[in-house]
Parts: structure tokens; C-alpha cells; sequence
């Protein structure tokens, strides 16, 4: 069941309504309503990892429960890495069998051995990555104090598995969901409106942007040949377009819909494409998943305290595990890699932290100075996006060799991209720059407007969405 | 949450009331598979040769050309499912019919309808042929296509008034006509890859289906023509060996298997030239004139066979 189609138009409406109608006066049946809609939710894409999705649920239940109740360290940390260990042994089995075996494989060939790969067939279970790394947080953080395990099946469950974050995110802290999760919620119509308002904004990022880049994405990376070298800029640069406005859109999605139930999720986007510089970008961009690793694996290995060589240490094991995570498939790590060298000037210099605020803040119009940043950071975004995008390494190397022959002087014609298209982008990138200040673009239209503007703006991008929706496209985020 | 609710609702209303408006006016306009649906209503009891398939024999088998009262009820993209429910929907009605002409082509069993690009046709058997869907956007004619086709539909019906229903009385395909003819190279190309390898997991399953039409043909005393349609080399040279050949062989294998069904291979026919071809893999009107004929006098050599006496019209010519 796709965000952006028919059958969760009618799932939302009917879990809304049983839940604020049906169930408002106890918070443990609209919990277990939660509970149930979530599950039925993941059973639509497939039914046979619910068993798997219900299994690490309970795991990282009970070892919770046990690390707080062990007597000692030593007991403790047996707990703990009992969890780890099979939640990442889940993981490794499911997202990284063939990758290690045919990597080693290969390797072995280098030596003149040949050893065919064990491959098994294996679908990847849809959010694996994500309901992973929500349990492993939780367990991290009562191992190390931070908070209580939490009594209620009930209630872990939903933390682990609330529908609108279940598949793709965003990754959620024990210590910001389950507060929200055992407090009665109240209906906010303020609160309420915005989740609607944040729902259509990233259904326009999905439909109207994403999906319609992709068409040229995979144009241009699918037949890579028969384009120049300046459409091969054209298509990365759409296909950064179209990774940011399909993740953010779902993001934006996700928070709206949790917000519908009174609950608010971590933020995930903070207008990425904005940066001056790629420290910022990394703050902007996949907010929870930066934020756990930098909680759950760079402060843990010493972060920045033991110099700069510490950190330029921590923060490329950081981007290796962070490609790594997207995917098994060497285009992943090298784009990893290739963040985490964009990075090193900055911590040589110790300026990573030098630009907090989003850009031109309390100004319509950046400096010179920003939009040259921010050109050249998006520039080194894009570039890594190739790796991202590619098949292989391969393919990924051809692009790059493309782009750089002389062919990026001429044009093949085949990429036509349409007048109304390029106003679209250019509509899109203008809203997102005059919202850039607040939680997300579209909250901009609250602030003073008469309700007849914010209504017609409203339909005109409800239009957009009906004028482009088609075939349903799964949201990126989702083979991750 | 009274005011959430009816501000909610006050929006959508415009939306959801204008969504009703234009499912009610796709519904009302004719087309081909309401047309084919409605004159099998009427009619299926009179038919003797059912014409099935995609749209290689929904262009080219004119039925008025016929000795025996034939229908075409074929369509683009008609899968052998399709063709199995639509056979299925009029049982115990086939009083008349004595042949079943169905052609089986490169893709027929690698594909779905239902997965591939043409998939919002399944609608159309949904609504107007009564052929249930599981998947509940089939149930509407505007979930199923976008929203520019969809008003684009409307404006050709009911603003400039142009017909929507492009097959004859007999069901045949007319729009395909000599004079309309398009680069027999380029559309040869292209199509052999649309149509390479859809999904290999389907063969066993569209086998069956076929198996089933055959069956069903069997007990009723029905005789079962299949084909594979002829092309022009543009199109046959781009081809898949491997996936032509596993088609035409398990094709030789059934003809063997059941002893009413014949089967002809007419893909590198030579009496179907340049001028017989719309496009490289369809016939034109002049081409759906020679098939139809070739057609017609195939019923009568099989039907001079004593029964069980069925066979392979042709040797092997992959």
C-alpha cells in the first residue's frame, strides 16, 4: 500500500475516523487500533514478513526488559549484543547474502581461485533498514541508561511499527516516540490542518516532481549511449531532483499523516539543496538516520575528542556504513566514500559547523557569496548522485566519462524536456526557497493569507496531482 | 474536530463531485468493448467462427469476409486470459460455433495484461464486460488512465462529436488502414523489444490457459484454429530465437497433444508482402483481406478432416 494511492486514500480516512471516533476515549484500544491498522498496513505488501516485522518487535521487547533487569554489566551487555547481533544478522541475511558472497567470490578469482557465489533468491522485506535500526536504538538507549524499557507490548509495538514511519522512515528515538505514544492525545484542528497541508505538499514532490523526473532519469541512466555528454548533466541533476523529492516527499507524508493521529515524527529534510557547504547539507538531509549514526556510532567511537584525525577517522567509517546501509552494492560505499572525502577540508579547517542557519536567513535573496556555496555544494551532490543512481561501478564510471568528453558540447535531441516541466521545477524550487525557514515549504501560505488565495493554491496543486498521477511509482526510499 | 471534518469536506467536495461528473461521462461513451460485449449478448448463439487475440487478429480477420457468420473478439493487448473469460462469460451459448480461430504470437505467452504497459485496459473488461478484477481501481474508468486522456475522451465525444467506436459490425479492427501506413523498420524495432522475454514465469501459466480454451473447445465439438500471424522481417529479424522457438515448439507440441486443434505458422509467410503491413508486426485492411481468406479456406480443409484427424498446417519455418 503506496502513500500516494487509491487504496491508502481509503485506508487513512478509515483509520482516522475509528480512531478519533471509535476509540478517543481510551488510549490503549486507539493504541492497539494503531497497533492493528499498522500491521494490516506492512501485511499488504507482504504478509510473510509481518512474522519477521512481529519477531524483532518482540526481541528487542524482551531484551530490553532483561538488560534493565540484569544484575550486572556483564549480563547487560550480553543482552545487548544478543540483540544487536541477531537484528543485524536479520539484516545481513536479508540485504547483504549475495552482495558478501560474490564479493568474495570475486576477490577469490583475483587470486586465480574460482569459487562460484552462493547466491540465495531473497526478497528484501520492505523496511527492513528502517524498523532495524528503531529497535537497536531502543535497546542502545537502555543499555546505556538513557531511558526506561518500556512495559507495554502494546505500546513498544506501535513505536516500532506506527504505520506512517514503518516502511521508510523516518528512524524514530524511543525517548521522542514513546512519550507520545503512552500520553492521551487530544485532537488539534491547527495541528491536524498542517498534517493535511504537509501530506499534499509531498504528494506534489512525489507525483508532480519525482515521478516525472524519473521518466528522464531513466531515460538518460538506462540508455546512457545515446545521450551527450550535457544531457548526462541534465539527467543527474533531474535524478537529484528526483531522490530528494521522492524521499522528502514520503517524509513530508509520513509526518503529516502522524500528525493527523497527534503525534509528531522527527524531522527529516531541512531543504538540503540550500547548503553552503556539505557538513550542512549532511544536517539537512536524511535528518534521523545522520542523527543515529552520529548518536549510535560516532560518539561512541570517540566522535571528535581525540583530534582531527579522530574525526576525519570517525566521519569516513560513518559515510562507509551510511553507503553501506542503502544498499548491497559497491555504487553505495563509493558514494559514501565520496561524502566523506567532500568532508575532509572542512574538518582539516574545523569549519563543519560554520553555517547552522539555512541560508539567507530573515532575507529573500542569498548573497553572491551563498549562491556560489550553494551551487558548488549542490554541484558535489550531484556528482556523488551518479554513483548513487548507476547499476555498477561501471556504469557509474562510463556516465562520469561522458559528462567530461566533448560530447558535453553537443546534443543528441532525444532529451526533450517539456516547457511546462522546467516551470514546474522552477515553480517547486521558488516555494521551497520562500519556505525554507519554516518546518516545511508549504507552511508558508498560513501566514496572512486570505482563505481564498491558500484554497486555490491548494487546488491548483491537488490539480497538479490528478493531471499527473498515473501508474502508482514506489517510493525510492522503499528498496532500502 | 466538527470544523476539521466540514472544512475537509467542503474542500473536497468540489474535487469529489467533478471526480463523479466525469467517471458518469467516460461510462456513457461508446467503445469497443462495450460494443463487442453487447453484440455477443445478442448473439452468441448465432456465431460459428469466434475470432480471439490481441490486436495482431483484431486488424486482420475482417469476419464480412467469411463463409460462416464469424465474430471478432479480439482486442489490443487481449491476453489469453482474456480470451478464456471471455469464452468462459458466454458458456452454454455457443450453440452455433464450430471454430475457435486464436492467434498465438511471440509475446502471447510471456505476458499479462494486468502487469504490463497496457494494464489499464483491464478496466474495460471489468466494467463492460462484467469480468471481475481483484484490484478495485478496475471498477472506474477514471482511477484506471490519466486525467488528460480522460478529459481528452470527453472533449472528442461530447465537444467535437467524433466516434468512439473503431471496430466494424463484426468486430474487426478498422483504423489500420494501407493509406495510414507507418515505417515498417522503425515499428519492426521497437516492437520486437517491447515484446521480448515479458515475464518467462508466465509461460507455464498462459499454456494452461490455452490448455483450458482447448479443453473446453473439445468438449463442446468445437475445433480450434491457432496461428501465429504473419510479419514483416523487420520485424521477425529482431526477434528472440529462443523465446520464438520455445513458442512455436510447445504450439507444434499441442497441435500433436489435442485432435482438434490445427496450428499454422504464417510469421515469415511470403504471399504477405510490404503493402499487406501497417505497421511491421499488424496488417493493413488489403493484408487482413489476404489472411482472412487464407483463413476462411483453412476452416474448409479442416473441416474435411474426419475427426480426430487434426494436424500442423505448415512445417517448421522459424
Amino acid at each position: 500500500m503506496l502513500f500516494n494511492s487509491i487504496s491508502f486514500a481509503l485506508f487513512l480516512p478509515v483509520v482516522f475516523i475509528l480512531y478519533w471516533f471509535a476509540t478517543s476515549k481510551s488510549l490503549k484500544a486507539q493504541n492497539m487500533l494503531l497497533l492493528g491498522a499498522s500491521y494490516f498496513f506492512y501485511a499488504c505488501w507482504d504478509y510473510r514478513f509481518l512474522f519477521l516485522l512481529i519477531f524483532s518487535t518482540l526481541l528487542d521487547y524482551f531484551t530490553g526488559l532483561k538488560i534493565a533487569a540484569a544484575p550486572n554489566k556483564g549480563n547487560k551487555r550480553m543482552w545487548l549484543w544478543l540483540s544487536i547481533g541477531i537484528n543485524l544478522g536479520f539484516l545481513a541475511f536479508f540485504k547483504y547474502c549475495n552482495f558478501f558472497s560474490a564479493s568474495f567470490s570475486a576477490a577469490v578469482a583475483q587470486l586465480g581461485f574460482r569459487v562460484d557465489p552462493w547466491t540465495i533468491k531473497v526478497i528484501l522485506p520492505v523496511g527492513i533498514s528502517f524498523y532495524t535500526f528503531h529497535g537497536l536504538s531502543y535497546v542502545i538507549d537502555i543499555y546505556k541508561d538513557r531511558i526506561r524499557p518500556e512495559k507495554s507490548f502494546i505500546d513498544y509495538s506501535v513505536f516500532v511499527s506506527f504505520f506512517p514511519l514503518l516502511v521508510a522512515g523516518p528512524i524514530e528515538r524511543a525517548t521522542h516516540l514513546l512519550p507520545q505514544i503512552k500520553k492521551k492525545r487530544i485532537f488539534d484542528y491547527a495541528k491536524a490542518i498542517d498534517g493535511l497541508r504537509q501530506i499534499l505538499w509531498g504528494l506534489f514532490k512525489k507525483v508532480v516532481i519525482a515521478d516525472q523526473c524519473s521518466h528522464y532519469v531513466n531515460m538518460v541512466f538506462n540508455n546512457s549511449a545515446h545521450f551527450s555528454g550535457s544531457e548526462h548533466v541534465v539527467g543527474v541533476v533531474l535524478f537529484a531532483f528526483q531522490i530528494y523529492c521522492d524521499f522528502s516527499g514520503y517524509s513530508d507524508i509520513a509526518l503529516g499523516v502522524a500528525r493527523l493521529f497527534g503525534i509528531e515524527l522527527l524531522r527529516n529534510f531541512a531543504f538540503p539543496y540550500f547548503s553552503r557547504d556539505i557538513a550542512e547539507f549532511w544536517r539537512r538531509w536524511h535528518i534521523s538516520l545522520s542523527s543515529w549514526f552520529k548518536d549510535y556510532l560516532y560518539i561512541p567511537l570517540g566522535g571528535s575528542k581525540g583530534g582531527v584525525w579522530m574525526k576525519i577517522r570517525n566521519t569516513f567509517i560513518i559515510f562507509l556504513v551510511s553507503g553501506f546501509w542503502h544498499g548491497a552494492n559497491w555504487t553505495f560505499i563509493i558514494w559514501g566514500l565520496l561524502n566523506a572525502i567532500y568532508f575532509l577540508p572542512l574538518l582539516i579547517l574545523n569549519k563543519n559547523r560554520t553555517h547552522l542557519e539555512i541560508a539567507a536567513k530573515g532575507r529573500l535573496l542569498p548573497s553572491g557569496r551563498e549562491v556560489i556555496s550553494i551551487v558548488l555544494t549542490f554541484s558535489l551532490t550531484v556528482f556523488a548522485w551518479i554513483f548513487f543512481r548507476a547499476a555498477s561501478v561501471g556504469d557509474a564510471i562510463r556516465y562520469i566519462t561522458e559528462i567530461f568528453s566533448t560530447s558535453f558540447f553537443t546534443r543528441s535531441g532525444q532529451l526533450q524536456l517539456s516547457i511546462p516541466f522546467i516551470l514546474i521545477i522552477c515553480f517547486f524550487l521558488i516555494i521551497e526557497w520562500l519556505g525554507r525557514e519554516h518546518q516545511y515549504a508549504l507552511e508558508l501560505p498560513e501566514i496572512g493569507f486570505p482563505k481564498f488565495i491558500k484554497w486555490s493554491f491548494y487546488y491548483a496543486l491537488v490539480f497538479g496531482i490528478w493531471y499527473f498521477a498515473g501508474s502508482e511509482q514506489q517510493f525510492i526510499y522503499f528498496q532500502f | 474536530m466538527k470544523k476539521f471534518i466540514t472544512n475537509l469536506l467542503l474542500f473536497l467536495s468540489p474535487i469529489i463531485s467533478s471526480g463523479i461528473l466525469m467517471e458518469v461521462l467516460l461510462r456513457r461513451i461508446p467503445n469497443d468493448y462495450q460494443y463487442k460485449c453487447y453484440y455477443l449478448d445478442r448473439n452468441s448463439n448465432d456465431i460459428s467462427v469466434l475470432i480471439l487475440g490481441s490486436s495482431h487478429a483484431y486488424y486482420g480477420i475482417n469476419p464480412q469476409l467469411m463463409t460462416y457468420r464469424s465474430f471478432n473478439a479480439a482486442y489490443v493487448a487481449q491476453s489469453l486470459f482474456y480470451d478464456w473469460q471471455i469464452i468462459k462469460k458466454y458458456d452454454r451459448c455457443w450453440h452455433s460455433l464450430k471454430y475457435i480461430v486464436l492467434p498465438v504470437d511471440y509475446f502471447s505467452f510471456y505476458g499479462r495484461l494486468e502487469n504490463g504497459i497496457e494494464s489499464w485496459r483491464v478496466k474495460n473488461y471489468n466494467i463492460y464486460y462484467g469480468i471481475r478484477s481483484c484490484n478495485y481501481t478496475d471498477n472506474s474508468e477514471l482511477l484506471s488512465n490519466k486525467l488528460l486522456s480522460n478529459v481528452g475522451r470527453i472533449k472528442s465525444t461530447y465537444i467535437n462529436h467524433e466516434s468512439t467506436v473503431f471496430c466494424s459490425e463484426f468486430g474487426w479492427g478498422t483504423e489500420y488502414t494501407s493509406q495510414k501506413r507507418k515505417d515498417l523498420k522503425s515499428t519492426g524495432e521497437v516492437a520486437a523489444k517491447r515484446h521480448f522475454l515479458i515475464n518467462r514465469g508466465y509461460f507455464n501459466e498462459n499454456v494452461a490457459v490455452l490448455e483450458s480454451i482447448i479443453k473446453y473447445a473439445d468438449k463442446n465439438h468445437v475445433k480450434v484454429i491457432l496461428y501465429t500471424s504473419p510479419a514483416y522481417k523487420t520485424y521477425v529479424q529482431n526477434l528472440n530465437r529462443e523465446q520464438l522457438g520455445r513458442t512455436i515448439n510447445m504450439l507444434y507440441a499441442i497441435s500433436k497433444k489435442y485432435n482438434n486443434v490445427s496450428y499454422i505458422n504464417l510469421l515469415n509467410d511470403n504471399s504477405f508482402t510490404q503493402v499487406d503491413f501497417y505497421d511491421a508486426d499488424h496488417l493493413d485492411d488489403l493484408g487482413a483481406k489476404k489472411l482472412t481468406h487464407k483463413m476462411d479456406s483453412l476452416l474448409f480443409t479442416t473441416e474435411k478432416l474426419p475427426a480426430g484427424k487434426m494436424m500442423c498446417l505448415n512445417k517448421r519455418n522459424i
